[in-house]
């Protein structure tokens, strides 16, 4: 193969990540800052056509290489104003939607109580759910954007629910204590 | 409240998703642009355009990559226009010592490298980019940037370029003859390219050269194959220039032809001279 045929191939494979990957990128980065989105997808993008050796040649793992690299470029950006470790979404729009099966006053009522509790999760239980529930990603891919194994995103991301049930719904919370409680005696 | 399965909270959840809407026209049009402007850009893997290279000292690597943890690392320009040289200047401005602080502190940062131990040896202007070099107990630093990223500290003006070595281990300083120079490290790189890669034109190589002069010599004239003569900075037993060298093809001249030195001697004697091999001398 002559040099000319690899920079063609090379051209085609950015082009088919690129195409395949931008508007899903855009979100992923729109979910998790305020402004400049476009600036930090473009400098994903840009370190993925430097380093197209290294990004994975399957495209659903390329596109959750694609998310890695701009959860680090945005946590890089915000550790300079605080010292942060996970990258929630920010929840937005606790307004009727359009398509209802319930009376608008529940659905009102059950986002703001999503959203209040959200906002008591801890950072990582957010950042777990975010990659679960709106980024679509499968464990095995939202384990390689947090550069930890599935087993470990998996267990993340069933307390994270945990978690936010607990907050919406204090009644779970008592339910799952009385079922905690065998399992840590006869841990002991 | 209806009682709730963790499903429904999946589907509240999205309903609060702040990034659900399709990309608008203008939103692909930009995404489109920028896909055009990032497929003109330099590459560092295999496939790619690899930045040439001379002379290599012992354990060092010229790399092109976006994150600094390489012992050596160059991002050319990218996004910038295509005249990234236009304001380059055959004779260097000094640093004042507080722009050469922050020169060298945006240096550290680009590179990623500890600022104990690595102690600014010189630094230049020429048009709109600056040279520092820094070196001591923690290696030896170069950085090559516009001021862009001088005048930010934000990464993504760091994404936009620079080009830089690090070596955490540099060989010994060799000792050149009193009248003579040795030139320890040279390498090329390519700033801006207009066209895409198999197609465009390119602009914008440069040839950056560095090394010890003896201690009769107070300065270091270097003569490019093409281009007028360059002054370079001379500082410590060091010296340093840079110049604009043509387009990227690889048989140009500019970037493919070699220089030639001239120094200065305390005397005042003007006389040429090649490099001495690396790590020669009495």
């Amino acid at each position: 193969m002559n040099s000319e045929d690899v920079v063609r191939r090379r051209e085609e494979r950015f082009l088919a990540i690129y195409d395949a990957a931008y508007a899903d990128l855009l979100r992923f980065v729109r979910r998790r800052v305020r402004e400049g989105a476009e600036d930090i997808v473009n400098d994903v993008m840009l370190t993925a056509w430097r380093r197209l050796d290294v990004v994975p040649t399957d495209m659903a793992d390329a596109r959750a290489w694609l998310f890695g690299v701009a959860r680090k470029v945005m946590l890089n950006a915000g550790r300079r104003e605080r010292k942060q470790e996970a990258l929630p979404a920010l929840i937005v729009n606790v307004s009727p939607g359009t398509a209802q099966t319930e009376s608008a006053d529940d659905v009102v009522a059950a986002r703001i109580d999503v959203a209040a509790a959200w906002q008591r999760l801890s950072l990582i239980h957010q950042e777990a759910l975010t990659l679960a529930v709106l980024d679509g990603l499968n464990a095995p891919e939202a384990a390689a954007v947090l550069g930890i194994s599935s087993t470990a995103f998996r267990l993340r991301l069933s307390r994270a629910r945990r978690s936010l049930h607990r907050l919406i719904d204090p009644s779970t919370s008592a339910r799952s204590r009385l079922e905690s409680r065998p399992h840590v005696r006869s841990s002991r | 409240m209806t009682k709730r399965t963790l499903k429904d909270f999946d589907d509240i959840l999205r309903d609060l998703d702040p990034a659900t809407a399709a990309l608008t026209e203008e939103e692909t049009r930009r995404g489109s642009a920028a896909r055009e402007r990032i497929m003109t850009a330099p590459v560092s893997d295999a496939a790619g355009i690899e930045v040439p290279r001379r002379r290599r000292q012992g354990g060092r690597a010229l790399v092109a990559a976006a994150a600094a943890a390489a012992a050596a690392v160059a991002v050319p320009m990218v996004l910038g226009g295509g005249s990234a040289f236009a304001s380059w200047s055959a004779v260097p401005e000094p640093l004042t010592p507080s722009a050469s602080a922050i020169a060298s502190d945006a240096c550290r940062s680009a590179m990623g490298v500890n600022s104990d131990g690595l102690q600014t040896v010189m630094g230049e202007r020429r048009g709109g980019w600056t040279f520092v070099l820094l070196q001591g107990a923690g290696g030896e630093a170069a950085c090559l940037m516009p001021q862009k990223l001088i005048d930010s500290d934000s990464g993504a003006s760091r994404a936009d370029g620079f080009f830089g070595s690090y070596d955490p281990d540099p060989p010994a300083a060799p000792t050149p003859a009193s009248d003579a120079i040795v030139e320890s490290e040279s390498m090329a790189g390519s700033v801006s390219l207009p066209g895409r890669l198999s197609l465009g034109t390119v602009d914008g190589w440069f040839v950056w050269v560095r090394g010890y002069v003896g201690r009769d010599v107070v300065a270091v004239t270097v003569d490019p194959p093409v281009g007028p003569d360059v002054e370079a900075s001379v500082k410590d037993g060091r010296f340093s220039a840079w110049w604009p060298a043509g387009n990227a093809e690889g048989n140009d001249a500019g970037s493919g032809g070699a220089w030639a030195f001239t120094v200065t001697l305390a005397d005042g004697t003007v006389q040429q001279t090649s490099s001495e091999p690396s790590g020669a001398g009495p």
